[in-house]
């Protein structure tokens, strides 16, 4: 019934886009019509994909790579530019509901592991990822980034190698109401590492423009790279205060108030040249760990989290270049093979240390497979910065980035199941649910 | 973005403002009449805009096109989902008689006598074929009384009574002929650039309106009858009225017109839209507001010209729905005791009207399209305080003040 309904509607968004009489005037028109459609679509591929037991996100990214450039190019790169604001905007509510997540009693439970994994996954990923991708390339004959390039890019490809998408985490575990320790270790690594990623990244693009212009490394960049990771959890904090305030005197319209909050830390951060996703990581964490009522407000806002994750979602698949796939898929193969072996090396051992048992050591690096927002960040920097062969670098990440946010939803959500953290699994055995018992609490 | 930033900051505002706006107020009556509901708020809206602190400027104004079109199919739905046939045969067939023929008369009057005004001022308009778009759209705006208004004078007096029932009805329903009677009309008249206007071409165009917000609304049902969460229907019902704004916009038709259609057949496809109506209604006085807000910011104050059209639309408008009440009252042989202060009584403007002249405005956007807009807001100010008096009056007369 709801394919029809889509079918008819896609229909009709064609016969107007080819008929309307706006159309040629005006594309904000075409855009919100284009939009609306891809709510909807997103919504019915979300619930098709579950019909099978993927993540609903999966049918959501799915949705926007048909409805986008390179498929049925309903979604042109025109509209994903228009639509940017709306995608920075559901980013930073995930972000502050990945803060949320971090549980200070729950992360102390488990917190030598999440140390652990994140100190060995980031050293494994980077040298797996760098030294495995400079070898190859050379041994394989592949000329993409030139003689000089080619070091540098590694160094490019293990920064990357680290990074994850916390958004893709976080809308698997509220997707499926996951609680427990692999749920837990999983957002706590992520997030630690998205901080980690953007100095690395610091480090790196200060020392690849210092080899190319025959310098001395040039710390300005790294420092006003750290300078903005510490102001922007500064300003985390500032934020989070206010919000105390907000919960102390006013106490009502949570999602509306964290809506406004949030674009206007979309909007202060790129005046301010802060990373707005710390920002709103930091506000959710101390709302939630150092306010009363703050743990009411993160749930609310996860409660209003589908129109978030559509449209987070549908249009990061809408931005996914399918062509780059095409193109480099054997390289972005290779470079996700490498990542994977570094990531699952570094979630081994340091799961091994932590003292956690076989699931997590095993398969825990299956939380850690989707890339997004950063990564996307990222790939883009490095080819403004590096024009030769940036280029190159950043189609093969998009590519990669591609795999990775195709295969990582799927991967966590199967492996959330077989630890047996998910509602499901509580549901069928009769464990008590943490979220439904905190929603008990909240509704007596 | 800062427009995205701002749009939200007034919405922001607006659910603050709507809550303190839409309490029962303590304050003694005559007092509460000399602040009607929301001209707090198209004052804030006059402040912010241009032609005070310029916060709000007229490049800002623009990027609202946008999310005003969405804010007009939300009107448009939330209203349309109230008819379904079934709940409306409660009523009597003399309460529809009333109120659809007091918003036709008032409507069928004003046509001719806002043309003698353009006569009277004939540096107000420019050409005819801007002149004629304005005055149906004034003649529509006219029809619409203002339902919230009264039930709150209604519940404020504690009246109850045949008298006070039939105005909360007659007021609830003639907001349906206005919006028709907009919808309807407007399409004769071409659009600058976009398309044609005409006998012909106008009927070709209602035929294709209607039929599309029928076939929209029974595309919607296909994905709200299912077995949804609060969550999900809430993503399906922004997926539905993002794409009805875009339709709208694409073919350059009224999104609020539109909106109704599509609220009316969803209505009337399935019993189960209560939900629907439930989670959208939750937001209708905000958005309210926040229309109050922008129609304040759109507002051109040009100096006392303006001023007297919009008294005299006021005076024409109170004189035609007196005529309206008594010929209805008179067709269906009701011995009604006070049919003029009964059509008195409706002569209070509320979110619907603002939303005709605001939807007018955005979509023909020439100067004569913000003199309606301008015309609306004052006379919106004068009904707001004259109209609890009337309404006070009426239920005095009829006995039914507690």
């Amino acid at each position: 019934m709801r394919f029809l309904g889509l079918f008819l509607l896609f229909v009709l968004m064609i016969a107007l886009q080819s008929g309307g009489v706006s159309a040629a005037i005006d594309p904000l028109p075409r855009a919100m019509l284009v939009f609306g459609f891809l709510l909807l679509a997103g919504f019915v591929a979300g619930s098709f994909a579950a019909r099978f037991g993927l993540p609903h996100i999966t049918g959501y990214l799915l949705a926007g790579i048909i409805c986008g450039p390179y498929v049925l190019g309903l979604v042109t790169h025109e509209t994903v530019l228009m639509l940017a604001p709306l995608d920075h905007l559901a980013l930073a509510l995930i972000a502050f509901t990945a803060g949320g997540e971090l549980r200070l009693a729950r992360l102390r439970a488990c917190g030598k592991t999440i140390v652990w994994i994140t100190l060995l996954q980031t050293i494994g990923a980077f040298v797996v990822g760098a030294a495995g991708m400079f070898l190859a390339l050379r041994w394989m004959q592949i000329d993409l980034f030139g003689g000089k390039g080619l070091l540098i890019a590694a160094i490019f490809f293990g920064v990357m190698a680290v990074a994850n998408s916390p958004a893709t985490v976080i809308a698997v575990i509220v997707e499926t109401r996951a609680h427990g320790r692999l749920s837990d270790i999983t957002i706590g690594v992520t997030v630690i590492k998205d901080v980690l990623v953007l100095l690395g990244f610091a480090l790196a693009i200060g020392l690849g423009t210092a080899w190319f212009s025959g310098a001395q490394v040039e710390e300005g960049i790294a420092v006003e790279v750290l300078i903005s990771v510490g102001a922007s959890f500064l300003v985390g904090a500032v934020v989070a205060a206010l919000v105390a305030v907000y919960l102390r005197f006013v106490r009502r319209e949570f999602v509306l108030f964290t809506v406004v909050l949030s674009l206007v830390i979309v909007t202060a951060s790129e005046q301010l040249h802060l990373h707005f996703l710390l920002v709103c990581l930091t506000a959710g964490f101390l709302v939630e760990n150092f306010t009363r009522l703050g743990p009411r407000m993160v749930a609310a806002i996860e409660r209003t989290s589908t129109t978030v994750y559509i449209v987070f979602f549908a249009l990061a698949g809408a931005a996914l270049n399918i062509a780059a796939l095409e193109r480099m898929w054997p390289v972005a193969v290779l470079f996700v093979v490498l990542r994977l072996s570094g990531t699952a090396l570094g979630t081994w051992a340091g799961a091994r240390i932590g003292g956690e048992g076989p699931l997590i050591r095993r398969w825990g690096f299956m939380g850690f497979i989707g890339q997004a927002g950063v990564s996307v960040g990222i790939a883009g920097a490095v080819a403004i910065a590096f024009p030769t062969w940036g280029v190159s670098f950043r189609t093969v990440m998009l590519a990669s980035i591609a795999i990775g946010q195709i295969i990582g939803p799927v991967a966590f959500k199967f492996i959330l199941g077989r630890a047996g953290e998910t509602a499901a699994h509580h549901i069928r055995e009769g464990i008590v649910n943490p979220w439904r018992e905190s929603l008990a609490r909240l509704r007596r | 973005m800062h427009s995205i930033l701002f749009i939200l900051l007034l919405v922001a505002i607006a659910y603050i403002g709507a809550d303190r706006a839409f309490r029962v107020r303590q304050l003694p009556f005559l007092l509460s009449c000399c602040l009607p509901y929301g001209i707090e708020f198209l004052l804030l809206g006059v402040l912010l805009g241009p032609q005070a602190l310029g916060w709000i400027d007229l490049e800002l104004l623009r990027q609202f096109g946008e999310p005003i079109a969405i804010v007009l199919a939300f009107v448009g739905m939330v209203f349309g989902l109230q008819f379904r046939l079934r709940t409306l045969k409660i009523l009597s067939k003399a309460t529809y008689r009333i109120a659809a023929s007091q918003a036709i008369i008032t409507f069928v009057l004003m046509v001719p006598a806002a043309l003698a005004v353009r006569l009277l001022f004939p540096d107000l308009f420019a050409a005819a074929g801007k002149t004629l778009p304005a005055v149906f759209a004034l003649a529509s705006v006219a029809c619409v009384s203002a339902p919230t208004a009264v039930t709150a004078v209604i519940r404020r007096l504690k009246a109850h009574g045949r008298t006070s029932h039939l105005l909360r009805t007659v007021t609830s329903l003639d907001a349906l002929v206005g919006i028709c009677l907009y919808g309807v009309t407007l399409p004769f008249f071409g659009l600058e650039g976009v398309r044609e206007g005409g006998f012909v071409p106008g009927i070709m165009w209602i035929v294709i309106v209607i039929g599309l917000g029928v076939a929209l609304g029974l595309l919607s049902h296909f994905f709200l009858s299912l077995k949804l969460t609060g969550d999900e229907r809430l993503a399906i019902a922004v997926g539905v009225l993002v794409f009805i704004s875009g339709v709208a916009a694409m073919l350059d038709v009224s999104p609020l017109f539109l909106g109704l259609i599509v609220g009316v057949t969803l209505t009337n496809a399935s019993p189960q839209q209560d939900k629907l109506y439930r989670l959208l209604v939750t937001a209708k006085k905000p958005l309210y507001v926040f229309m109050l807000m922008l129609s304040g910011s759109m507002w051109i104050i040009e100096g006392p010209v303006v001023i007297g059209a919009a008294i005299l639309f006021v005076l024409l408008r109170t004189l035609a729905k007196m005529v309206g009440a008594r010929l209805a009252f008179r067709s269906i042989r009701h011995r009604a005791q006070h049919p003029c202060s009964f059509g008195l009584a409706l002569t209070g403007q509320g979110g619907i009207g603002l939303a005709l002249a605001l939807d007018f405005a955005t979509r023909f956007g020439h100067a004569g399209a913000h003199l309606v807009l301008a015309i609306v807001l004052i006379a919106f100010v004068i009904n707001g305080i004259a109209n609890p008096i009337c309404v006070r009056r009426l239920l005095a007369f009829e006995g039914e003040v507690a």
